[in-house]
């Protein structure tokens, strides 16, 4: 559930493309940082034009177009962008202010009416609906500088969809008859970035002079490069060919920082949390205190430091990121909520639920040896190995669990239908609080087993939980939703629905030859994916 | 005349039985397309958002009548030439993506190929014409072990040494961002550069089998009554090697020609995969991955139909040259 | 592939005339089967069968010859060769010789069921057709040549990466349906050739059963070429298992030499200087397909009496 697509843009990779000289690039203005090269320009091996935002394949955007809001990935900030202003009227009425003196980068002024358009445009078409800004949405309309969304239903989470979704000129979509087909060869759109040009090895983009806050934009231009796979592009990025990525790197000290440790950084910061997760329907896993004994099981540091190199921290029961989302985190729960790994406890807590441990095995209430099965995809290394190890960890408690690893899509069909003893899922991670807990454990988001459910596909049923949820909903103010965060955490706590094992690691390797002023763990004031947030902090170096 | 009609029904229902293979065999798991092309871009281990799959399902159309209705349309749809679009790089045609990586891999495997063929059947002639001597035995036990050199293997270890270390050639992709593709003797040059280790791989196996199937072939000839004949009459041993052992032992090794075809392109994938090279076998592999069914289902037509017109051709051929063929319907 | 382009070449029509002329010249060495000693006599296969023995020793003593176990990966990850680890470990902190080792195990399993699997199914087909003939060899030389033309590679890709499960019994299932085609023709050609023979129109004339004419008159006379069917179906399975391990349709879960090249590929051997853990497997595999090559030389001298060394 992890909605980071310009992480998605950003990784992997490219093939053999000499540095371009900087003369080359136009740019000698005192105090712009020279073109940046960023990696992967996304769209596949043989990357084709595609610049419309909406759509799966489409090219790095590299900030051509703006959203309403940006919302922090790191901190959940929620920075004014497009619009100036938001107030919720009551939890089923949205108001925008929509930012004056923006123009779109053909010279057309961007106003309210552009922002009803696209949303309009998202309502007609689902199939550009990325975020589902507007699955509850009965109407959007601009007046002056505002616009205003209605919602069929009480949805304080949807602030996070529509802020978050893309906003395009209606002088240049309203005339596609399809915009589902479009593919915006010439794409127009308001940020500080202008299209450049292109071929399938590279993408190059050169800034924007005439952009609502160029005075603040120092970058003078950024280039992608096709991607590639393995070790081709760790090699280039190892050679200091790229300015900034997001890629997975062994032994990420001696390969990268190590060959230039002047210029060669990187920061791993937390993403969504990777968790150990039961098909609840079945026994064992329909007792609480079996999953309460998985909690304490599982050896999650080894799990960070053998599957994971050590790039990974281990997560909190609570769901929450851990440091970036610490202010939700009850401060009644011990610890934030981390679970230390204590075999003894484990065991002990079995044992006083009922379990028996007999001759190593460990014995089911019936009596029976319990054995299950861990479904991972094929392929996903990492993920293979952390199986591996709580494979090991169970094996201590008497429990035989099976590693099976079909393809990616058996195993999501699997998921989704729920034929499966457990697995690992990637819940929250985002900056909605709602989504956060609806998604893996709102009733409504699941299935009986045998049909799909959407995302909540450990099948938990909790009306105590759903009602939480509703209330979420109904909330607009961030002040009144922590106490119900609070709750949905403490049903974390107490009922282990899901076993949060590590935060997925969010890649991120820059180099501070060209440009200073990287997000950094010393210096976190966003998170990488937030291209626009990082690109306004650059400088040249001194 | 027989003889060619039944070659050419033979076309014609094998080409059947490949399309309908191609149908079969990716329905047989199922799998949400949708999911897997958002699961591709989002990244192993990174969690999808079930609103976009959503958003995706609903792009990409795909179709919810039975297998059979399916069948019919494809069939239809492929009479007409129409592959329809990509689901991994909608809304772009197949036909658009299959022409693009086309050319890549043609060359590449076109000139590899043949050059193989002519090295190959070279040193086996040579071998075979110094039969047991110093240069037999280095061609054959050399050979013997290079060809079973996997194409993985030759291509990695290319990869590491010429590219990584010495930093001779590019390591991947088909030509510089710099370039753009034209009909220009600076693309032309750039593109060759980039086509050198790709190529390289697939020429170490390459040539190894015709040197063998050509030296025994000529081996055998060279010990025919009629080489006898022709070594009583006193003509040159070099002529002998020439006029009778070769021309008559390079016949087999045509049709195989043909038939290898179908394995050199296996060959392609993966070498095309580990140099990231923009070509079909690359194009192939990713939409396997992405249950792009579409694109799948047209490339491997395409790899079929090649195979099987160069198949056909060399029966043709054959049929030509050799009467006593159509009599005997091999 | 290429170990297809051998076969591919292979002359089709081959002599028995050789094997029945030995059978006498060898009267007095009755204790051993005529065609080893054909092989034997033939430094290249000689060579080549001490090097096959010494993979299946290698094979069966794994336990005993491998530093460490296989899947022990409590090491430092990502070393490069030292003494402890003369190949170095992988990126999970296994002895990379401990698995090369082992590997030999799959290869050679893979080998000898996918080998023996290709060329059953080969044989008894080429056998229908080529002894009903008339119409059931019309259809059976249709399936023939239709699994001929159908390039083995990608298919084998497709089928496998759509299995709904993974491992390798899958991979042996998808090489035997893929690669049983090529025997089954040239098997289908000799049975045509052997059919007219006097001896098996006498023997029909007699009225002996066609089971009985097929295992008693007819196979025996096949024997170098059922070997040579089976060495080559053999080498061919092991490189398709290595090949589709490696571009990761296989189940990466197995130690074979396949699935080493792949996580050596997928964990940056390359760029972490670690070319010995790439080399190593696809050397060995090259090395037992070798071996198989070789003794191939043997039994194409054994069919075909000119090739034999002096």
């Amino acid at each position: 559930m992890k909605v980071s697509r310009r992480s998605v843009l950003l990784m992997a990779a490219a093939p053999f493309v000499p540095i371009v000289p900087a003369s080359a690039q136009g740019s000698s203005s005192e105090g712009m940082v020279q073109q940046l090269n960023l990696g992967s320009m996304g769209g596949g091996t043989n990357p084709q034009i595609n610049f419309n935002p909406f759509a799966p394949n489409k090219l790095s955007l590299g900030t051509m177009f703006e959203k309403l809001y940006i919302i922090n990935d790191y901190n959940c900030d929620l920075v004014p962008w497009l619009a100036t202003k938001y107030t919720w009227k009551d939890p089923r009425t949205l108001d925008f202010v929509i930012r004056t003196g923006v123009k779109w980068s053909d010279g057309q002024p961007f106003s309210a009416k552009d922002v009803a358009f696209t949303f309009n445009m998202l309502k007609k078409n689902p199939a550009l609906d990325i975020n589902g800004a507007t699955q509850l949405m009965s109407a959007v309309s601009a007046n002056g500088d505002t616009v205003t969304f209605t919602f069929s239903a009480p949805a304080a989470q949807a602030f996070y969809q529509i802020g978050d979704t893309w906003i395009v000129p209606e002088h240049i979509w309203s005339d596609q008859q399809d915009p589902v087909k479009f593919t915006n060869p010439k794409p127009v759109g308001t940020g500080p970035m202008l299209f450049d040009h292109f071929n399938s090895q590279e993408l190059v983009y050169k800034r924007n002079p005439d952009y609502w806050q160029a005075d603040k934009f120092k970058v003078s231009g950024l280039r992608y490069t096709k991607p590639a796979e393995g070790s081709a592009d760790q090699l280039r990025l190892a050679n200091g060919e790229y300015d900034w990525n997001a890629m997975f790197v062994p032994n990420v000290q001696k390969v990268f920082v190590d060959r230039d440790p002047q210029h060669n950084h990187y920061w791993f910061s937390q993403g969504s949390p990777i968790s150990f997760s039961m098909n609840l329907t079945k026994a064992p896993f329909n007792d609480v205190k079996f999953r309460e004994a998985m909690a304490y099981a599982i050896d999650r540091d080894a799990i960070a430091k053998k599957a994971e190199l050590g790039y990974v921290t281990t997560a909190s029961q609570t769901m929450m990121q851990i440091p970036g989302q610490k202010d939700w985190i009850d401060p009644k729960i011990a610890d934030q909520g981390k679970i230390a790994y204590n075999k003894d406890k484990a065991l002990q807590t079995l044992t006083s639920a009922g379990y028996k441990q007999q001759g190593g095995k460990l014995l089911g209430k019936d009596g029976k040896p319990i054995q299950f099965n861990f479904m991972v995809p094929a392929g996903w290394s990492d993920w293979i190995q952390a199986a591996q190890i709580i494979q090991r960890n169970l094996a201590d408690l008497g429990i035989k669990m099976n590693v099976e690893t079909p393809t990616a899509a058996i195993h999501d069909q699997r998921r989704a239908s729920g034929d499966f003893d457990t697995l690992f899922t990637v819940p929250a991670g985002l900056c909605s609080m709602y989504t956060n807990f609806s998604l893996p454990l709102n009733s409504a988001a699941t299935a009986p087993v045998g049909k799909n459910a959407t995302s909540n596909w450990i099948r938990f049923k909790d009306p105590a939980t759903d009602k939480l949820l509703a209330e979420l909903a109904s909330t607009t103010d961030p002040a009144k939703q922590k106490p119900i965060v609070y709750q949905l955490e403490n049903v974390m706590m107490t009922q282990y629905p899901l076993i949060p094992l590590w935060y997925g690691a969010v890649w991120f390797e820059y180099r501070t030859e060209k440009a200073i002023g990287w997000p950094s763990e010393s210096d976190p004031y966003c998170s990488p994916n937030d291209t626009e947030l990082v690109l306004m902090h650059l400088r040249p170096p001194k | 005349m027989v003889y060619f009609l039944r070659r050419i029904a033979f076309f014609i229902v094998t080409l059947w039985a490949a399309i309908t293979l191609n149908f079969i065999i990716p329905r047989i798991q199922g799998g949400d397309p949708a999911q897997a092309i958002v699961q591709s871009f989002a990244g192993q281990g990174q969690g999808v958002d079930p609103a976009q799959v959503q958003a995706v399902r609903l792009m990409l159309g795909i179709p919810n009548e039975n297998l059979f209705q399916q069948y019919i349309d494809y069939l239809k749809a492929i009479g007409h030439g129409q592959f329809g679009l990509s689901y991994t790089y909608f809304p772009y045609t197949v036909t658009h993506m299959i022409l693009q990586a086309l050319p890549w891999t043609l060359v590449l495997i076109g000139v590899t190929h043949i050059l193989s063929f002519f090295i190959g059947t070279a040193v086996g002639a040579w071998a075979a014409w110094r039969r047991n001597q110093l240069f037999d035995s280095l061609a054959t036990s050399i050979s013997t072990f290079l060809g079973t050199l996997p194409f993985f293997w030759t291509g990695l270890m290319l990869l590491y040494f010429l590219a990584f270390k010495l930093g001779w050639f590019p390591d991947s992709g088909g030509y510089s961002g710099h370039e753009s593709i034209a009909f220009s003797f600076s693309f032309l040059k750039d593109a060759a550069y980039h086509a050198i280790l790709p190529a390289l791989a697939l020429l170490i196996t390459g040539p190894m089998g015709w040197i063998m199937g050509m030296r025994n072939n000529m081996i055998q000839i060279l010990g025919d009554d009629y080489t006898r004949l022709a070594r009583a009459k006193g003509l040159s041993e070099a002529r002998i090697a020439m006029m009778y052992g070769a021309r008559n032992a390079i016949l087999p090794n045509v049709t195989a020609f043909a038939i290898s075809l179908g394995g050199i392109m296996g060959g392609s994938i993966i070498v095309e995969q580990i140099f990231n090279y923009p070509g079909m076998g690359r194009l192939f592999f990713e939409s396997i991955g992405n249950h792009d069914y579409p694109l799948m289902q047209t490339i491997f037509l395409f790899i079929t139909v090649g195979v099987l017109t160069a198949n056909f051709l060399a029966d043709m051929l054959y049929g030509v040259l050799d009467p006593r063929v159509r009599r005997g319907g091999r | 592939m290429s170990e297809m382009r051998d076969s591919v070449v292979r002359p089709p029509t081959l002599a028995q005339a050789g094997v029945e002329a030995e059978q006498e010249e060898d009267e007095r060495q009755r204790h051993l089967p005529t065609w080893f000693l054909i092989l034997w006599r033939n430094m290249r296969s000689r060579f080549g069968m001490f090097l096959l023995l010494a993979f299946i020793l290698v094979a069966i003593f794994a336990p005993l010859l491998a530093p460490y176990n296989p899947r022990d990966n409590t090491f430092m990850p990502t070393q490069l060769p030292s003494t402890a680890h003369w190949l170095g470990t992988t990126q999970s902190g296994e002895d990379v010789l401990s698995q090369l080792i082992y590997g030999a195990r799959t290869s050679l399993l893979v080998g000898i069921l996918a080998g023996a699997g290709a060329t059953l199914i080969g044989l008894v087909i080429g056998l229908i057709a080529g002894y009903v003939g008339g119409l059931t060899d019309e259809i059976l030389s249709f399936f023939i040549n239709l699994a001929l033309v159908i390039p083995a590679l990608p298919l084998m890709i497709v089928i496998a990466a759509y299995s709904p499960v993974k491992g390798i019994w899958v991979i042996i299932i998808v090489i035997i349906v893929t690669g049983w085609a090529w025997g089954a023709r040239v098997k289908r050609a000799q049975m045509v050739t052997l059919r007219e023979r006097d001896y098996i129109t006498a023997a029909v004339f007699a009225g002996d059963s066609m089971p009985r004419i097929v295992f008693r008159e007819i196979l025996p006379n096949m024997m170098s070429l059922v070997i040579a069917a089976y060495i080559g179906a053999a080498s061919a399975a092991i490189g398709a298992e290595a090949s589709l391990e490696f571009i990761g349709v296989g189940d990466p879960t197995v130690i074979s030499w396949g699935t080493m090249s792949y996580w050596a590929n997928n964990s940056g051997a390359l760029l972490t200087g670690q070319w010995l853990w790439i080399a190593a497997p696809g050397l060995a595999l090259a090395l037992l397909i070798t071996s198989l090559a070789l003794i191939n030389f043997g039994i194409d001298a054994l069919s075909n009496p000119k090739l034999r060394e002096e």
